[in-house]
């Protein structure tokens, strides 16, 4: 009987550590990214979201993001098809956003944009990082898949984000 | 009944023009955020100019408004006081919005820039401030709409029902009696 005390937590752990070597890199962005997060909606749309493997390892529940971070978003509103990507940078404590087509051509210069901060103050206190619950917990769960009941472009209601222990 | 002064008049449908196209601006920016972010940057950039200007435009119009010493159309006294908590609310309203969305960005360390000119001063990083300003801002902004639809409706009904022609006095083209 102890003897599976001991042994389910480490099998426990080492699943989760395989998972976590399982989230997809790419070095699409000149930096290799990989995914910890997709966000599914009704539509058949979906964005992924992606970090550098330092951030993830850095990532503390509850805790800001540390400065240098470095997030995309992705949207596809076919699959496979890549639409907007959004970039989002930690300077000096504050984020700055930009954006980039799917050909990679800079669209929004990366620097503080009133309409990206607007929206992001709702997700004030996960770092104004919507997906940072799911971020937390991607180096243990691997990718996470959130799903958003609102279709089309809309912002999804908070409670999307959040990471339950069966994700 | 004398129509309002002139100026007023050209200032309130200034101010509802200005009010629907601030309105028709978060509408739009809600649906090309994604697929075009840099005209969202310039809607929001430009909401936040025409806020700072609908502010000015407010105060003018409240200054001229005691100035001209305008007065209500006889009605019932429960009618008038209404009528004036209606018009007050609204001033508040068009005055208070522009400001906390100002305080919404300013506590997150933005620079604002109205017009690409003028910059606002700016404010303490303060994040759970500017999250309470950014839910002022909306519930403020619902309310404004849904007294708008009042304030017109009222002015329906003193026109159409009560015989009170209210929106005459409003119209830019009602001729001032000698």
């Amino acid at each position: 009987m102890n003897r599976w005390l001991f042994t389910i937590p480490v099998f426990a752990f080492a699943a989760t550590l395989v998972w976590a070597q399982d989230l997809k890199p790419t070095d699409r962005y000149g930096s290799v990214f990989k995914v910890y997060a997709k966000v599914d909606r009704t539509d058949g749309t979906y964005r992924r979201m992606l970090t550098t493997p330092e951030v993830l390892e850095a990532a503390q529940s509850g805790q800001p993001l540390p400065d240098g971070t470095r997030i995309l978003m992705e949207t596809y509103y076919r699959p496979g098809e890549l639409g907007t990507v959004f970039h989002k940078q930690k300077v000096d404590g504050r984020w700055t956003y930009g954006s980039f087509n799917g050909q990679g051509e800079v669209r929004l210069e990366t620097r503080p944009q009133a309409s990206c901060l607007s929206c992001h103050t709702r997700a004030a206190e996960t770092d104004f990082t919507f997906t940072k619950p799911a971020l937390d917990a991607a180096p243990h769960l691997g990718e996470i898949t959130l799903t958003c009941d609102r279709n089309g472009r809309r912002p999804c209601a908070l409670s999307t984000y959040t990471v339950t222990a069966s994700e | 009944m004398a129509p309002y002064p002139p100026l007023m008049r050209w200032l309130h449908w200034f101010t509802a023009f200005l009010v629907l196209v601030q309105l028709s601006f978060v509408l739009l920016n809600r649906a090309v955020y994604e697929v075009y972010p840099v005209l969202s940057e310039v809607l929001i950039q430009a909401h936040i100019s025409l806020g700072a200007l609908i502010l000015g435009v407010t105060l003018l119009r409240f200054g001229v408004r005691q100035w001209s010493n305008v007065s209500l159309a006889p009605t019932r006294p429960f009618v008038r006081r209404a009528a004036r908590s209606m018009h007050l609310t609204l001033y508040v309203l068009l005055c208070v919005l522009p400001v906390i969305g100002y305080a919404h960005l300013a506590l997150l360390g933005f620079d604002l820039r109205l017009f690409g000119i003028v910059s606002l001063p700016g404010l303490p990083f303060n994040p759970a401030l500017a999250q309470t300003a950014s839910l002022l801002h909306s519930s403020a902004g619902l309310l404004l709409g849904a007294l708008i639809l009042l304030h017109v409706l009222a002015a329906r009904f003193h026109s159409k029902l009560d015989g009170k022609p209210v929106l005459r006095r409003m119209l830019p083209t009602a001729k001032v009696r000698n």
